[in-house]
C-alpha cells in the first residue's frame, strides 16, 4: 500500500482538515491524504495524484453510482477505480446462468446476496445460507468483503462466477 | 505518557480503530463503537438487504487480548443489560444467522463459544473449521476490519431475512 501525504500523516493519526482516500485500482492499493477546500474537487484530486486517465472509473466502494463529489463529512472514503463501467456478473448454479451489472466497486458479499435472492436463484434460506461464490476451478470461495472488479480479466467487463453449496463448513 | 503504559496488543488494535478502513465503515453507518475499554470492544452493527429496504442491527462484544496474535473471541452482546442475549429462536432469523448465533460450548469446557463461525477464536479450533476455511480463519495479518466486514454480513443475512419475511 502507498501512501500520498499532503500532510505528514500515519495510521491512527487522523487529520482534522483533511479526507483520507484509500484507492483501489485492480490489486493495487494506495491511500491519498487530501485536504479539505472549498474548491477541491475530489475526483480530480485522485486523477491527478494517481494520474488516472479518462477511461479509469471512479467509484465509491459498495456504492452503485460513480463518484462525483466529496460525499458531505466524509473524512475517511474508500474508492475504487476500474476501467469498466460496470461488470457483467455471470453465476452459473446446476446447468442454470443468470446475469447480472454491478459496478465493479460491488463486493462480493453483494453479489452473493443477489445471487441467492429472488433475482437470482431464489433459493430457500436454508440452501442460501450454504452459499459461495467461486471462481471456475478454484478451491476456495471468493473473500466476501472483496470488490468484483478484482477479479475481472484484463481487457474483459464480464465475471463468470459458480454458486456453490459445497459445505466448507460446520466441519 | 499513557502510551508508554499500554501493551502493544492495546497499540496494535487502537491503531487499527483509527486507521482509515475502518472509521469508513463508522461513517457509513456499518458499524459503531458503543463501549471500549481494552481488551472489550462493544459494536453495533448495522445491515441491509441487497434492495436496501430493510436494515437491522445486531450489537455484539469482542475481547482482543493478545491482539493480533490471537483473533477476537466475539460474542453477540446486548449493550443495554451488558449481558449476552439469549440465542435466536428457529424461524426468528435465516438459518444462516441462527447458526452463527446458536448457543454452544467451546472444546471441553462449559463456556459459551461465541460466533460460530471460522472468524471467531473459539469456533476456529472447533472441528478443524480453521484449516476447512483458511479463507475465513483470523490470521495475525489480518485487520480488525475483517471481524467486521464479517458481523455486518450476519447483520445484513439477518435484514435480508427480515426482508423476505416482510414480503412474503
Amino acid at each position: 500500500m502507498n501512501t500520498h501525504n499532503h500532510h505528514q500523516h500515519t495510521e491512527g493519526q487522523p487529520h482534522d482538515e483533511a479526507v483520507q482516500v484509500e484507492v483501489e485500482i485492480e490489486d493495487q492499493v494506495e491511500v491519498l491524504v487530501v485536504p479539505i477546500t472549498e474548491d477541491m474537487v475530489l475526483v480530480e484530486v485522485i486523477r491527478t495524484k494517481l494520474e488516472l486517465g479518462a477511461d479509469v472509473h471512479l467509484f465509491e466502494r459498495d456504492n452503485d453510482q460513480p463518484l462525483h463529489h466529496h460525499p458531505h463529512g466524509r473524512k475517511h472514503l474508500r474508492v475504487v477505480g476500474h476501467r469498466c463501467h460496470q461488470v457483467t456478473l455471470e453465476v452459473r448454479h446446476e446447468h442454470l446462468v443468470k446475469h447480472h451489472h454491478f459496478p465493479p466497486s460491488a463486493t462480493v458479499f453483494r453479489a452473493l446476496q443477489w445471487s441467492v435472492g429472488k433475482h437470482g436463484f431464489n433459493l430457500d434460506p436454508m440452501a442460501a445460507a450454504k452459499a459461495n461464490l467461486i471462481l471456475p476451478s478454484a478451491d476456495q470461495p471468493l473473500p466476501r468483503d472483496d470488490v468484483l472488479g478484482r477479479y475481472v480479466k484484463q481487457g474483459h467487463c464480464t465475471l463468470v462466477a459458480d454458486l456453490t453449496l459445497k459445505d466448507f463448513t460446520n466441519g | 505518557m499513557a502510551d508508554e503504559t499500554i501493551s502493544a496488543s492495546q497499540r496494535s488494535l487502537e491503531a487499527q480503530l483509527n486507521s482509515l478502513r475502518f472509521q469508513c465503515g463508522v461513517e457509513e453507518g456499518r458499524w459503531a463503537i458503543l463501549r471500549y475499554a481494552f481488551p472489550i470492544l462493544e459494536v453495533r452493527v448495522t445491515g441491509h438487504d441487497p434492495c436496501r429496504v430493510k436494515e437491522a442491527s445486531l450489537e455484539f462484544q469482542l475481547l482482543c487480548d493478545n491482539f493480533p496474535a490471537l483473533g477476537p473471541f466475539v460474542q453477540r452482546w446486548d449493550h443495554a443489560t451488558n449481558a449476552r442475549p439469549a440465542a435466536p429462536r428457529e424461524g426468528t432469523t435465516s438459518p444462516g444467522v441462527f447458526d452463527a448465533l446458536k448457543d454452544w460450548t467451546r472444546d471441553g469446557t462449559n463456556e459459551h463459544g461465541g460466533v460460530y463461525r471460522a472468524w471467531q477464536r473459539y469456533a476456529a479450533l472447533h472441528n478443524g473449521w480453521a484449516a476447512k476455511r483458511p479463507d475465513e480463519a483470523w490470521r495475525r495479518d489480518r485487520h480488525i476490519n475483517f471481524i467486521m466486514e464479517h458481523l455486518y454480513g450476519l447483520a445484513s443475512e439477518h435484514a435480508a431475512w427480515l426482508a423476505r419475511s416482510c414480503a412474503a
